[in-house]
């Protein structure tokens, strides 16, 4: 499994330069938001990495870090083994063939003014020689894999229900072939029965193309469904790192016993979610708590904790925290 | 016996129908005019919340559940219309009242709580002020005054030299004269350091914060019936079991009911006692949450069960529910649900179903057995 | 092809029918529009008389049915002169709205997508040129470039595009908020072709509202620079320079110059009412 790793990233870091109201933008300036701080992790082909965690923890600009959409400030970042972390022009362009994404938030994802087929049909003018009739003839394929029929070529997103326009979202990052594809938050705008009807198309699609997702979600239950292994973050950091029955079932860090406990349960005799004990709030990215991030909201923190960071540990076998506690344990 | 059950039955309880309801909607439909045609938001619903329940209302979007919540508290927006039916709240007809009268109501028998915090609470006003325009309120029920609720001198409890300045020069607000029970009230939802929050502004603060703020100012009143419209929608996931938790004990020591609206069937049954489920502006079942979670009886509400994944069940696939949701200016002939359910049958098609009762807590609108 | 233009058409013209306002600011700027196509094409000939020719009547005559807006000291028709100088009009308000629409668009949006110094120096030169005072700039450029109308032309081209600039910039700014300007980046477009095929179409709404309503701004300020003498020259008739020639014959002959105000009021309140009409159409349809 090791050698078909698809992404690497190693010690990458991503901080957005902060600067208060009068200072001159083109100055430097020392305060920092820590988005991505430190975070090691790799995605293996055909596999599904749910990258787990509430808003502001950096889950977001990791994703868009590791596309090569933001740029990193430190760290390494490997495609297929080569590296890509500093890549221009014509190599960041073929890269694109490889990696692409689905947003949020379907109705902010289309142009209102291209029609399906233009939406769906640009990452190829772009990024192919094809000619008009083959760009035409991938974008029919590709429309179909995604369930919507040759009567939505033509239509604005405004005449599109929700549902179709998440569709046409994936088969906009569908029609170059990429061999990853990452997923930030792509059903939490969606209801309940359209959620079920993309996931299954997203497991179906994973299924046919060998895709890898690079699942970004704050959902426990869509990450379960949908992923393989799972990476918990926390205030930029991933703090818990396994496979995705394991850390559900036996989350090591507090934080993540916090948060998988937190999630709901449809289940009104198992009601577990009023017993969840978790106390103020999450820390500013600009100045984290010193040592542990998590060491002033944890139950079990000790001296260490707030004095030292603990490194990702492999705890159980392929299940590794970020937590002095946890280590202790075991 | 129901398929796709995403939990195991323990021991069923079954609930006695609330002897004391608090707010009874009789009937109630509402239509929303546009150029574009007039949209039925809600269709003869009925319901009823009893004393001292926690009742949710479930649906995916446009179902007009947020409709339901609104009429309730009589807020809705202005070209929707309530065409028929009755509200009462214990009792009295709140459909007759004029504006001035249902001012009366609204904050002290009827409170809510909205969806995302940071635009429901003024961001000139800090926390303190808005809380205490709350408590000012009850005061003068009928006619607000706007004097009486703007004037005062506030303790200074501002520790920089710069805020202590400008204090001074800050607006003034309600805050001086009702501090007392605006820290109370404040602790009442749990927040930590109510001295503190009360010279906040809601930018200050965090969603989860907010939002106990905004339930603090919706339960200063001690309401009969707090409406909370997708509350925990715009907020993390332990932010939500925290807020949910407040809501639950706050529910049992202010002695209120609650009307929970979500699209989010988990949350819905880690907290209430009593469900319902719409879809297209009927209420198609109704029953206790064991009820409907172990015997749900509308194909709508089976084909929601199997739809919501569980973190804790890997080897089921998602059902999803096949066809999408009617062109709501239109008004189809029989059950709403008819052209997506399974098991339809002709009769389905005719006659709109009435609510039948399965029990003395569970009611669903099939004609299918 | 055709059809996609009638119903362009038609779907404009139902907008603009749509309240009173619009109506009434169509007809007077089609009739407007009309009416310089009709001069530019025609000439002379499909006035009633030479407009710079002398004593086609008696001078000094007020409006009577032989001479519309009756005629001036040389005896030549006022009505003939006022109509054969609005081409001149639209001709320079198309000009100067199309160049300031055109740069204040290109300049706004790419400013705005790239950020960082290149819209700072934008905004700095946009806070200069709207740190002069316009009239007084455009009659210092005039002068400097001489008289006539092709330099008050320029000079009011310099003046006028930074609003469309700052318009275009704070419409970038929110549409390159959406997220398929980020998914146009992730399928391999350029800046510049995101600039132009995501960002600029979809602010091309709001950027012509704005030059509907501007329209009338225009002609205002041409008129008074032609008023100041900075435009055409005698004998050639221009509103602006009409009003500035006739204006001591306020009392003995008001027609001469109240006509040519008349004119240029009637056409500046009429793009007014059809940019605010428009708005408001479209305003209610969202």
């Amino acid at each position: 499994m090791k050698d078909d790793i698809l992404v690497e990233a190693t010690h990458l870091s991503k901080y957005f330069p902060v600067r208060g109201g009068f200072q001159l933008p083109f100055l430097k300036t020392d305060t920092f938001i820590r988005a991505v701080d430190d975070v090691s992790l790799d995605i293996s082909e055909g596999e599904t990495l749910a990258v787990v965690g509430e808003s502001g923890c950096g889950k977001t600009t990791l994703a868009r870090t590791i596309m090569r959409l933001l740029e990193p400030v430190s760290g390494i970042i490997k495609f297929e083994g080569q590296d890509i972390t500093n890549i221009k022009g014509k190599e960041l362009q073929k890269l694109r063939r490889n990696m692409q994404i689905v947003f949020q938030d379907p109705q902010a994802s289309l142009d209102p003014r291209y029609k399906t087929q233009d939406s769906v049909a640009e990452p190829l003018k772009a990024l192919t020689d094809l000619s008009k009739e083959e760009i035409e003839k991938r974008t029919i394929e590709t429309l179909e894999a995604v369930g919507l029929g040759g009567e939505f070529l033509d239509r604005l997103p405004r005449q599109l229900s929700v549902g179709q326009m998440q569709r046409v979202s994936i088969a906009r990052a569908m029609s170059l072939n990429p061999k990853l594809i990452v997923l930030d938050e792509p059903t939490s705008a969606l209801d309940v029965s359209i959620q079920a009807q993309i996931l299954n198309l997203l497991l179906r699609l994973q299924a046919d193309y060998n895709l890898s997702y690079m699942l970004i979600t704050h959902n426990i239950a869509v990450a379960q469904y949908l992923g393989d292994r799972m990476a918990v973050m926390y205030c930029g950091k991933i703090i818990e790192s396994g496979g995705i029955r394991e850390v559900i079932n036996g989350p090591l860090h507090p934080y993540s016993q916090a948060l998988i406990n937190s999630a709901p349960i449809p289940n009104p005799w198992k009601r577990n979610l009023l017993e969840v004990e978790i106390v103020g709030e999450v820390p500013s990215a600009i100045n984290p708590p010193p040592g542990c991030r998590f060491h002033p909201r944890c139950p079990y923190a000790k001296e260490i904790c707030s004095s030292k960071h603990p490194d990702l540990e492999e705890i159980k076998k392929g299940h590794s925290a970020a937590c002095w506690y946890a280590m202790k344990e075991i | 016996m129901p398929s796709n059950l995403t939990c195991e039955p323990g021991d069923k309880e079954t609930a006695e129908w609330a002897g004391d309801i608090i707010v009874d909607v009789k009937d109630l439909s509402v239509v929303y005019r546009s150029s574009l045609g007039n949209v039925r938001a809600l269709d003869r619903v009925n319901i009823g919340i009893g004393k001292n329940k926690f009742v949710a209302v479930v649906g995916e979007s446009g179902c007009g559940k947020s409709t339901l919540a609104l009429s309730i508290i009589r807020l809705l927006p202005t070209p929707a219309e309530i065409v028929d039916g009755k509200i009462l709240l214990k009792g009295k007809s709140l459909l007759e009242l004029d504006d001035r009268e249902m001012i009366a109501y609204r904050g002290t028998e009827i409170a809510m709580v909205f969806q995302e915090p940071l635009s429901s609470l003024n961001p000139v006003y800090t926390a303190g002020d808005q809380v205490a325009e709350a408590i000012a309120v009850r005061e003068s029920r009928i006619k607000p005054s706007i004097d009486r609720v703007y004037s005062y001198d506030k303790p200074n409890l501002d520790h920089s030299p710069w805020r202590r300045f400008t204090s001074k020069l800050r607006r003034r607000g309600a805050y001086g004269e009702y501090a007392d029970e605006v820290i109370e009230t404040l602790k009442l939802v749990r927040i930590p350091d109510p001295e503190q929050v009360v010279n906040r502004y809601p930018f200050e603060l965090s969603g989860g914060m907010r939002q106990r703020v905004m339930i603090a100012m919706a339960l200063s009143e001690r309401p009969s019936l707090l409406i909370a419209d997708e509350p925990t929608s715009a907020i993390d996931v332990t932010t939500q079991a925290q807020v949910l938790k407040l809501m639950k004990n706050l529910m049992d020591e202010v002695k209120t009911s609650i009307l929970f609206i979500t699209h989010d069937l988990a949350v819905a049954s880690q907290v209430a006692d009593e469900l319902a489920v719409m879809y297209a502006g009927d209420i198609v079942e109704f029953g206790t949450v064991y009820e409907i979670f172990s015997e749900p009886r509308h194909p709508y509400t089976k084909g929601l069960l199997s739809c919501i994944p569980s973190k804790f069940k890997d080897e089921e696939k998602l059902q999803s529910i096949p066809g999408t949701v009617f062109d709501l200016r239109t008004t189809p002939r029989g059950c709403k649900f008819a052209p997506r359910c399974p098991d339809a049958k002709d009769v389905c098609k005719k006659d709109k179903p009435a609510l039948r009762r399965l029990s003395p807590s569970h009611f669903v609108a099939c004609e299918l057995p | 092809m055709i059809s996609m233009i009638k119903d362009k058409i038609a779907g404009f013209l139902k907008i603009v029918n749509s309240n009173v306002s619009g109506r009434v600011g169509f007809i007077v700027v089609a009739g407007f529009i009309l009416i310089s196509l009709i001069v530019a094409v025609g000439g002379y000939s499909v006035l009633p008389y030479n407009p710079i020719k002398q004593n086609v009547g008696p001078p000094f005559e007020p409006p009577t049915w032989k001479h519309f807006f009756g005629t001036d000291r040389v005896g030549r028709d006022l009505f003939s002169r006022v109509i054969y100088a609005t081409p001149n009009a639209l001709l320079i308000s198309i000009m100067i709205i199309g160049s300031a629409l055109l740069i204040g668009t290109l300049l706004g949006s790419f400013s705005a997508y790239q950020g960082a110094i290149i819209d700072d120096i934008l905004m700095r030169i946009t806070d200069l040129i709207f740190a002069l005072p316009s009239l007084i700039m455009a009659i210092a450029i005039s002068v400097t470039l001489g008289p006539g109308v092709i330099n008050m032309m320029y000079a009011l081209m310099i003046m006028w595009w930074p609003a469309y600039a700052r318009m275009a910039r704070g419409e970038a700014l929110r549409v390159s908020q959406y997220d398929f300007i980020e998914a146009a980046r992730a399928a391999g477009l350029s800046s510049s072709k995101i600039v132009l095929k995501h960002i600029i179409p979809n602010i091309m709404t709001t950027m012509i509202i704005y030059a509907t309503i501007d329209f009338g701004q225009v002609i205002m300020v041409y008129a008074g620079l032609s008023y100041l003498g900075l435009s055409v020259q005698p004998p050639m008739p221009d509103w602006g320079a009409m009003v500035n020639s006739y204006q001591g014959y306020l009392l003995a002959a008001p027609w001469l110059p109240l006509f040519p105000g008349a004119v240029i009021a009637l056409v500046v309140v009429g793009f007014g009412l059809l940019g605010d009409g428009v708005r408001d159409a479209i305003e209610s349809h969202l």
